[in-house]
């Protein structure tokens, strides 16, 4: 074997084992992996390739070399590599119609290198590298072409919801002739010719293949369109107007896409439409006025943003990627609105559904950028913001909204359900008498006020967790404004806020502690009361007798997780404390009488 | 054994009311450690940033006092946490915590999981929705400890004005969580203690 042979040889393997390696290296294709595709390239080598060896040596003697070259081997070889396309496209995992040409040519090219190997270098001499070549780039293609064609129809046929057997019946006759064609004309022509017209036959098989892949991914889109119901003939400012997808239709995308890609890629699909949403609502956040630090957080979590869409196209292969794009267009801005709406709604941790109401509702306008910074700094002296970053708070402040209230106008009553909290704004000019603070008065009793919230104080935070009724009154003792923070809103705020809810979470673990701590002092102090150890409790209080009796204890009536804390604990030792003083002075005087009936003496 | 399911059913857990799937994940963020009769997990005062979950052999909670003596509150067993609030703030250890052997298998290792703060961050992150039932769970839990606290105020309340029998009444009850089971339970037994001591009953 001379050097020009065994460069023949070596074209003939190496470039379909490139085509091979270019389709697994591309990840084009979605179901089965890898695998599959060397599966079918050697079926195409040796499955279909022998019994097609064999089919066609006993032909020669029927119907003579020249039919058999022109009808009987097409025939013949279409329909054997047809065989292993249709065992695995019938599985039952198989979810999408044009892996069906990636598993036909696969098959085409495995046939196709057999073929130049045994049946066309073997015993060309010399003449073999212009052979190999030609083989190569026009058979190879052919046999590639013509099996993708039959992969794709019985792949369509698979999917589709109604069975019609036309198409993969034609998809196998086009294949067929196709090789018939192609067999005809090099046998034909010669010379540069006959290269020509081959190469322009194996392109043109490529052709084909692309238009039917073209038409099953319209079929596909056309398929979320009725889901989604996007009619493609109405412009995206109508289509914004009328359509309204819900989570229920988004979910049924997701089954969709789960169907033909499995459950790990649609969650990442799911991951990449939140990311790109929450870029859009980002995007549109930039467009309303806001602080230079607000302004800087948002460009901050686009590319944050940025950087995770990348890692999960990065994840998803190429071929899912452009899938996606044609599937659900990028510069679509009704369909993305929709799709962005219907992913909080199923949901609302995924994205900004905050932030899309502002801007739908028209909110965002509603404070300028300085106003928006003093609040968020006001919202931040509150306990429960104390550990959320102030440009979350200014986010927040947006959605604020203004309550004026006139002197003794009640803000709530006792029992009303806590639906807000409230940040007070008092106007430096209000006229007042030194001693008395101006602002939102906290009470049971009308008469006993035992908390006044001044300028920039907050009322009833607690009430942006759990909504319970309220458990005192509060009432403006000056004409003032309280910007009204609404529990639904703030909720809303932090959902798709992993950060903020993290925040909330040390703030309630602070008040656990605090309650805790509080319980365990009253559980010891009553134990050693229960054993008459009055005095180590009074000791323990650190403080004199004279300043126990003074000692009130949390005004048990008024004692909402807002006052909680680390006075607490010391609150209920001291309380204690002066029962312990009480009980032990009630049994001095009182020293072993008999069982006493009634009421007992009251407090000295 | 199954971590994550023992995780779901530890009472005092903040993660109670997290989903099976979840813990699952949250499982996977931990890290297994062994230890032996006596080591020492953290000491009071040092910066508390884990949660320990015990899976094998207990965890002694106690405090040195002056004199280097330790004074031991309690023993945690198999699948309890410890310092689980400490995932969320930022305060010293309130005690200390050691290792120490299973009284029926003395000669075996302490086997412990430890969430890292970290570690718990990047799973809220991952999971929102988990932090969000947390909230409400640990809203929950501080109101309901709250209003027990008020009950007990009140209930101090009668009994400075030497109303025993409304005092008990006014704690209620038998309440839902541990804590405030054993709050009241003390409660109770001083008031009725105070009040044999009170009529000349022998104490």
């Amino acid at each position: 074997m001379n050097a020009v042979v065994l460069i023949s040889y070596v074209i003939a393997v190496v470039v379909p084992l490139f085509a091979l390696y270019l389709i697994w290296a591309l990840d084009l294709f979605s179901t089965g992996g890898g695998k599959i595709i060397g599966i079918c390239f050697a079926w195409g080598a040796v499955g279909a390739f022998i019994p097609a060896y064999i089919v066609n040596t006993a032909l020669i003697k029927e119907i003579g070399a020249s039919n058999l070259t022109r009808f009987g081997a097409p025939i013949a070889e279409e329909v054997l590599k047809a065989a292993v396309l249709i065992f695995f496209i019938y599985r039952p995992s198989f979810r999408y119609s044009v892996d069906g040409a990636t598993y036909g040519f696969a098959a085409g090219i495995g046939f196709a290198m057999s073929e130049n190997l045994f049946i066309y270098l073997d015993g060309a001499g010399d003449a073999a590298l212009a052979g190999a070549i030609g083989r190569v780039l026009s058979a190879t293609l052919m046999h590639a072409a013509a099996s993708a064609i039959v992969g794709i129809s019985l792949g369509r046929l698979r999917r589709a919801k109604t069975r019609r057997y036309g198409p993969p019946v034609a998809g196998i006759a086009l294949s067929i002739a196709l090789h018939v064609g192609y067999n005809n004309v090099v046998r034909e022509l010669s010379g540069t010719v006959l290269l020509l017209a081959a190469i322009g036959i194996g392109i043109g098989g490529g052709v084909v293949i692309a238009v039917l892949i073209n038409q099953a991914l319209s079929e596909e889109k056309r398929s979320f369109g009725t889901v989604l119901n996007i009619d493609t003939g109405v412009s995206t400012g109508e289509r914004k107007a009328i359509q309204r997808v819900g989570a229920a239709e988004m979910e049924q995308v997701f089954g969709d896409l789960r169907e033909r890609f499995g459950d790990e890629t649609t969650s990442l699909i799911r991951r990449l439409f939140a990311t790109q949403a929450n870029i859009g609502i980002l995007q549109n956040n930039l467009s309303v006025p806001a602080s230079d630090r607000l302004r800087a957080a948002w460009k901050r979590e686009i590319a944050g943003l940025e950087v995770q869409m990348r890692d999960i196209r990065q994840q998803l292969s190429g071929y899912i990627n452009t899938y996606l794009e044609e599937m659900f267009p990028p510069g679509d801005a009704g369909l993305w609105d929709s799709i962005n709406t219907a992913l909080g709604e199923s949901d609302p941790t995924l994205v900004h559904t905050f932030d899309t109401f502002m801007r739908m509702s028209e909110l965002a306008q509603s404070f300028d950028p300085e106003q928006l910074v003093a609040m968020a700094e006001s919202l931040h002296q509150a306990e429960i913001f104390h550990n959320v970053p102030l440009y979350h708070l200014e986010n927040l402040s947006r959605a604020l909204t203004v309550m004026n209230l006139a002197e003794g106008q009640m803000l709530f009553e006792k029992g009303d359900a806590g639906d807000a909290m409230y940040l007070v704004r008092v106007d430096e000019d209000v006229q007042h008498t030194p001693d008395l603070m101006l602002g939102i008065e906290i009470f049971v009793n009308e008469d006993e006020v035992f908390r006044t919230f001044g300028d920039g104080g907050v009322v009833g935070e607690f009430a942006l967790l759990d909504g319970r009724p309220r458990s005192a009154s509060a009432r403006a003792n000056c004409n003032l404004t309280v910007l009204a923070l609404k529990q639904q809103v703030f909720r809303r705020f932090i959902s798709s806020r992993p950060a903020v809810i993290h925040a909330m979470l040390q703030y309630l673990a602070e008040k656990l502690r605090y309650t805790t701590d509080a319980v365990e002092t009253a559980r010891d102090r009553a134990s050693k009361i229960a054993r008459g150890e009055y005095d180590t409790v009074k000791a323990m209080t650190g403080v004199s007798t004279q300043i126990l009796k003074q000692e009130t204890g949390p005004d048990a009536a008024s004692l909402g997780p807002e006052e909680l804390s680390p006075d607490t604990e010391q609150s209920v030792g001291r309380l204690f404390g002066l029962l312990a003083h009480t009980l032990a002075r009630r049994e001095r005087q009182a020293p072993k009488q008999p069982p006493h009936t009634g009421r007992l003496d009251a407090v000295e | 054994v199954d971590i994550a399911e023992q995780l779901a059913q530890s009472q005092a857990s903040i993660f109670k009311g997290v989903a099976r799937e979840h813990l699952d994940a949250l499982v996977g963020k931990m890290t297994r450690r062994v230890y032996n009769d006596g080591d020492v997990l953290c000491e009071v005062g040092d910066e508390g940033d884990s949660m320990f979950l015990i899976v094998a052999g207990r965890l002694r909670i106690y405090l040195p006092d002056e004199s280097g003596h330790e004074l031991t509150f309690r023993y945690y067993e198999p699948f309890q946490t410890v310092g689980e609030i400490a995932l969320l703030d930022h305060k010293p250890r309130s005690a200390s915590v050691a290792a120490a052997a299973d009284l029926n298998n003395p000669g075996a290792p302490i086997e412990v999981m430890v969430l890292h703060r970290d570690a718990f961050g990047e799973f809220l992150n991952e999971r929102p929705a988990v932090g969000l039932s947390m909230m409400l769970d640990l809203t929950a839990r501080v109101r309901y400890t709250t209003t027990y606290l008020g009950k007990i105020t009140e209930a101090v309340g009668r009994l400075l004005e030497g109303e025993y029998d409304r005092a008990i009444q006014e704690v209620g009850q038998d309440p839902a969580g541990i804590q405030e089971q054993h709050m009241i339970a003390e409660f109770i037994r001083m008031v009725q203690s105070v009040q044999r001591r009170q009529q000349g009953a022998p104490d």
